[in-house]
């Protein structure tokens, strides 16, 4: 049996374990190291990373939408290799500039959905849902919020519009490998990239918005 | 009653332990000296390692002047930053401000800088001369040549990549160059840490899913990334690469370490850089204060070779 005398000495143990505890939880938030935890969750991440390099299942239908989509893609670098060799390599900012310039002006009439085509767009979300959901998501979530211009301190706020420019002072998005090893490839003149759940078609060169799919990704929280 | 006010201190001190901001480095300009202990042998290769230039003027500065005073202590022929370099606008008076008057003494020097892409950094800097990057997202080169560097094969290549982006078309790249190359010791370097105890960033799991068994499998030996603002080695991990984060060089988060096991040794109480020097089998690093202190230093060796000295654990 306890008496009173011991249980008073192990009330302060109990509480520093307590306070420790609280420590604990109070300051390692969503970065963390190679602790247990840690090493379980790379291992998840890896057999997700795996899963997403072989594929992932497509209907004929949903195939058929990704090959206009790349047949848009393949258009636009076609006109961005046109200009280039025009304009010469776009190794200043006033040659970006001026490369940006002419490809908008080259797509004037261009319209939000011109490459991410209306059918393409719930194959794209489902695509990229599969890497974003889920507890085994969870440093792809978080990968996808940094350099997020929605999640990172405004340096450069990012207007979402067709032939608008992505600013030079805005972060961009960490786009995490599972994503890219799901969606279609692209050719180096574009990129996918992140503001907020929006998905984003950006001339890595010109800086320029060339497409842009709304809510593309499911909710990122991380918590 | 005794234990009640026992209990009553041990909540104090439990949360003035939990929240207590960590001490700021001082404000006074630090004397710029550098005394290092690296061995300085003939014809090794000797570099230095910088990483997230871009945010705190006074920290890039102070840091580019210590970088310089070590220079003059010793001779090194280039620099690998590792991303996050110009945050903000990029115009040439920018870069200017931000990058070519701080480092100017270096540059006079001829120190080469080799840079690669962090999530703030605009991906046109690939054409900014003085990064070296010729104009590509991620690119390998061989360190100059002299001593381990020998004359065609062999001594020292690095595999410099974009982590913001590692597509498919990047990861064949990097594939076929760790193939490819007949390096004795493969190097690479990129922003996003596959390891890291940094409470605000952590490792990037993912890119540690599709990067590291390249790594283990063409054997590259070590890595540098910044991204978490502190200074942290990890221990051997897979492979027996040692994986560096050197995230201080101008950006600072103050206590964001969070040591764990992977961890050998860290830093996080003030800006910070490294030099590196490698002979043959064996590598050298030093990792320096803004202040010029010596926060870390050790050996190791390229894995499967013989060991001359003892590794730093």
């Amino acid at each position: 049996m306890d008496d009173h005398a011991s249980i008073a000495r192990r009330r302060p143990a109990r509480l520093l374990i307590g306070l420790s505890v609280l420590c604990l939880a109070v300051t390692v938030p969503a970065g963390s190291g190679e602790g247990p935890a840690e090493r379980k969750e790379a291992v998840r991440v890896a057999k997700k990373v795996e899963k997403a390099d072989k594929g992932a299942r497509q209907t004929e239908e949903e195939r058929e939408a990704l090959r206009r989509f790349q047949e848009g893609v393949a258009e636009y670098a076609e006109l961005h290799a046109r200009l280039v060799a025009r304009l010469g390599t776009p190794e200043s900012v006033a040659a970006q500039k001026a490369l940006a310039h002419a490809l908008a002006a080259s797509r004037a009439k261009a319209r939000p959905g011109d490459i991410f085509r209306p059918e393409s767009e719930p194959v794209f979300r489902r695509l990229i849902a599969e890497q974003l959901e889920g507890p085994d998501a969870l440093d792809a979530r978080r990968t996808l919020l940094e350099g997020n211009p929605r999640d990172e301190r405004p340096l450069g706020s990012v207007v979402l519009r067709v032939n608008g420019e992505y600013p030079i002072g805005a972060p961009r998005s960490t786009v995490p490998p599972s994503v890219l090893l799901t969606l279609p490839p692209l050719p180096a003149c574009l990129h996918y990239r992140f503001v907020g759940r929006e998905l984003v078609l950006v001339d890595s060169v010109a800086g320029l918005i060339v497409d842009l799919l709304p809510a593309a990704a499911p909710d990122l929280s991380v918590s | 009653m005794a234990h009640a006010w026992f209990s009553r201190l041990l909540v104090v001190v439990g949360l003035t332990l939990c929240s207590a901001p960590a001490a700021p480095p001082s404000a006074a300009a630090p004397p710029v000296t550098c005394t290092l202990s690296l061995p300085g042998r003939d014809g090794s290769v000797r570099f230095a390692v910088v990483g997230d230039i871009g945010r705190d003027l006074r920290g890039r500065g102070d840091v580019a002047k210590e970088v310089a005073a070590c220079h003059d202590a010793f001779r090194f022929d280039f620099v690998i930053l590792l991303g996050d370099n110009v945050y903000g606008s990029d115009t040439p008076a920018d870069m200017a401000k931000k990058f070519a008057i701080p480092y100017k003494p270096l540059l006079d020097a001829g120190v080469v800088f080799h840079a690669v892409l962090g999530n703030h950094d605009n991906p046109n800097e690939r054409f900014y001369a003085p990064f070296n990057m010729g104009g590509e997202r991620y690119y390998t080169f061989r360190a100059p040549a002299g001593g381990t560097a020998k004359p065609n094969e062999g001594g020292v290549r690095f595999f410099a990549l974009d982590t913001g982006y590692l597509d498919k078309t990047q990861l064949d790249w990097l594939e076929k160059e760790l193939k490819s190359s007949s390096g004795d010791w493969k190097i690479s370097f990129f922003h996003h840490p596959l390891y890291s105890s940094g409470r605000t960033h952590g490792s990037a799991l993912e890119s540690r899913a599709v990067l590291e068994p390249l790594f283990v499998k063409h054997g590259v030996s070590a890595v540098f990334s910044g991204h978490d603002h502190l200074y942290e080695r990890s221990r051997p991990q897979k492979g027996g690469i040692v994986y560096w984060v050197s995230g201080a060089g101008g950006s600072l988060r103050v206590g964001d370490l969070r040591a764990t096991d992977t961890t050998s040794k860290g830093f996080d109480r003030d800006y910070q850089f490294m030099i590196v020097e490698i002979t043959r089998d064996d590598l050298y690093f030093e990792a320096i204060s803004r202040t010029g202190e010596t926060i870390d230093s050790g050996v190791v060796h390229r894995p499967g070779t013989p060991a001359a000295v003892p590794a730093t654990p």
